[in-house]
């Protein structure tokens, strides 16, 4: 009884919570990264010696000519996003196989000095040498060997506003371009620290009006009322085209479909 | 009775006049050494004409663009042409290539190939060159072998109708929907009813039109064989001998067809509950390690098919000794799926409990899950990304599955082995596992 009464209340705080919680719809630009702190990151303490060769449309800084170490940028025009790239030379001093994409180890370890816990964390740091802050935790998945890549750990962040994820769910109207793994950064982390980063970011820029989310209990009623049969939901941002801008939008997300957290109107 | 005549006469008359018109149009190499010229191709709408290939190298006119100089386009290049002149020289001078380019059959690197104009819309002679630059001992080869037809070797005058280069195509000319067709149907024959052809192929595409040589793969793009097709409508006695030719003389009892089939669906419905009325699309026989690696080299019936719906499909592998199917690949449709850029953990316990109920509702021996382990997050072609199981049952049989973070159901196909995937497979992906 005890129990029931305790898990009661969490579910009122949890009502409440949300029912409180006021979201805006955020404008995407290219994101602002850490120009420094992306040197920083690839070529830690010899970044001086690296160069930067202008003639390219993006910061692209090697230190041999030999191709890696590489890092670079560049603002996606038709997408409000930045391109991240990192790419060091320690992972492809390790042996590897080419053309081989899937190699997950199983058992969730990878065949590394490093441990799981260490992965992340260097992932972590790597994230705020860029300069960003509002992520959440997708996935960190064990490899075994892959192409340029030894035996590794890839942590896997999404975007997030607020601590909420922001997801790019189905190819609506005005979105066929932007690109999978979008508002994604996947690091990849082993034996020599950080191996690569593949990241695609945005800056949200949000339009002053925020408004209070529509609670979980309407939320459902709504799902059930389109024939939906959402039993749990999650509070998110979903991406898409608005008055020919981009932008995230509070969303109630059952699967593959979301209703408008503010208006409750149906996305898709 | 006079009218009568008089009609038979005139019939006589049409008849005999095309016929010593086609008689008198019969090329016969001459005695003496002169130029190929091209005979202008005969105008047609027939699908089954060269002319069809024009557009597919770009070539809507006469002429080959010299923007296309790729060793994959069916001429010369300008460097090459240089050379041949000076080949030409050689040659007149008494100097003879190292072996044969003419009607080679076996790892051609260049092959020159007498036809029946009749049978290739007036062209006479085929030549397959490889996809770099020429010898100059091909080069030779060249002049030698359109010497001891009769000819001379023009490079100008190859084109499409008569020539293929590095892999480009794999034929002299596309199949027609009809000719697949009838393909499937006489291949069935062929081997559930034992129909053979009147006379047996020959890879010389001289002797009746058809034929097919094996190249070497590195000179053509990994092509290992070319085939000749004539440019009019195959026979279906045409088909007949090419199926014979493909099937190599087919060992299988046609009556073990019906039964490994029959055996296929059981095992179909016992392995996946896949229903009774999936619509057989096609079949054979093979060697289970060339259709994947996770299997031995060991020989089986093949089988594709299709639910009624034509949205779903299943391939099969069946070892005929043990009447058991080694190998098998549903894949179910996600048409009425969009792209979805969902990403979530996939070690949600979630997902894994939506795989361990996919397969226990599937089975339906009374087998059950022995072991499962996650492979993490896998891409799913055109629909997203979503959580991928290795699962192995208590009779070692082993199925992967994806379960969809959009759907949050198993969607796509499911791979099934009779075993899991032998360790020396995975040493042959991805080599040890040392971080040295």
């Amino acid at each position: 009884m005890k129990r029931l009464l305790i898990f009661a209340l969490l579910c009122c705080l949890l009502a409440g919570t949300a029912l409180a919680q006021s979201l805006d719809i955020y404008t995407l630009s290219p994101a602002a990264i850490n120009e420094e702190g992306l040197q920083e990151v690839t070529f830690g303490e010899e970044k001086n010696k690296a160069q930067a060769d202008k003639s390219r449309d993006y910061l692209f800084v090697t230190l041999n000519n030999d191709g890696p170490p590489f890092c670079g940028y560049d603002p996606i025009h038709y997408a409000p996003k930045s391109d991240v790239s990192i790419m060091r030379l320690c992972s492809q001093k390790q042996p590897h196989e080419e053309g081989i994409y899937e190699n997950v180890e199983p058992s969730g370890v990878a065949r590394t000095a490093i441990t799981r816990e260490d992965a992340l964390n260097t992932a972590r740091v790597t994230m705020e040498k860029l300069g960003i802050q509002d992520y959440v935790l997708q996935s960190v998945v064990a490899y075994g060997k892959l192409p340029f890549t030894a035996p590794s750990y890839k942590v896997s962040f999404g975007q997030a506003i607020g601590g909420l994820p922001v997801y790019w769910a189905a190819p609506s109207e005005g979105m066929e371009q932007t690109n999978h793994d979008s508002n994604r950064a996947q690091i990849v982390v082993g034996d020599c620290g950080l191996y690569s980063l593949q990241m695609m970011w945005s800056d949200m820029t949000p339009q002053g009006t925020p408004k209070p989310a529509l609670p979980l209990e309407e939320a459902l009623a709504a799902f059930a009322a389109l024939g939906i049969p959402a039993d749990t939901l999650e509070l998110c941002y979903l991406l898409r085209p608005e008055n020919g801008q981009h932008t995230a939008t509070p969303a109630w997300r059952w699967q593959n479909s979301f209703l408008h957290a503010i208006t409750g109107e149906w996305m898709q | 009775m006079k009218k009568t005549m008089w009609i038979c006469w005139l019939l006589l008359l049409c008849l005999a006049l095309p016929a010593l018109a086609v008689q008198e149009n019969v090329v016969v190499p001459l005695p003496t050494v002169e130029p190929l010229k091209e005979l202008k191709p005969q105008t047609t709408s027939s699908p089954y004409s060269v002319e069809r290939m024009a557009s597919y190298y770009g070539v809507e006119q006469e002429g080959s663009p010299t923007q296309w100089q790729t060793y994959q386009s069916p001429w010369m290049t300008p460097e090459e042409i240089l050379h041949l002149e000076e080949s030409q020289r050689q040659y007149d001078a008494g100097k003879r290539p190292e072996g044969s380019a003419l009607e080679k059959t076996e790892g051609v690197q260049v092959g020159v190939y007498a036809l029946r104009p009749e049978d290739y819309e007036g062209q006479q002679v085929y030549t397959l060159l490889p996809g770099r630059e020429l010898t100059g001992n091909e080069l030779l080869q060249l002049i030698d072998a359109y010497t001891q037809l009769g000819l001379t070797f023009t490079p100008e005058n190859l084109s499409f109708r008569n020539c293929a280069r590095g892999g480009g195509v794999e034929a002299s000319r596309f199949w027609q929907e009809d000719e697949r067709q009838r393909r499937a149907i006489l291949t069935d024959l062929y081997r559930r009813q034992g129909t053979r052809p009147d006379t047996p192929f020959t890879p010389h595409p001289g002797d009746d039109g058809m034929g097919s040589v094996s190249l070497l793969a590195e000179d053509y793009s990994g092509l290992e064989d070319f085939g000749f097709y004539p440019y009019r409508q195959m026979t279906d006695e045409e088909l007949l001998r090419l199926i014979d030719y493909w099937e190599e003389g087919e060992t299988v009892e046609p009556t073990q067809y019906a039964a490994n089939e029959k055996r296929t669906r059981q095992e179909l419905t016992r392995l996946f509950n896949a229903p009774f009325s999936l619509e057989r699309a096609s079949e054979g026989t093979g060697i289970a390690s060339q259709n994947t690696i996770y299997l031995e080299s060991i020989p089986v019936y093949n089988a594709w098919f299709t639910s009624a719906t034509g949205e779903d499909n299943y391939f099969a592998m069946l070892d005929p000794a043990t009447d058991r199917v080694v190998f098998a690949w549903p894949q179910f449709s996600v048409k009425h799926l969009k792209y979805s850029d969902l990403h979530l953990d996939p070690y949600d316990q979630k997902w894994q409990d939506i795989a361990q109920a996919y397969i226990e509702g599937i089975r339906q021996d009374g087998v059950q899950i022995a072991s499962i382990q996650s492979r993490g997050e896998v891409a799913m072609q055109n629909i997203g990304f979503g959580a991928g199981f290795a699962i192995t049952m208590e009779d070692n049989s082993y199925y992967d599955v994806t379960v969809a973070y959009q759907t949050e159901r198993v969607e796509g196909g499911v791979m099934y082995l009779m075993q899991p995937p032998r360790p020396e497979t995975y040493e042959t992906m991805y080599g040890e596992g040392e971080n040295g």
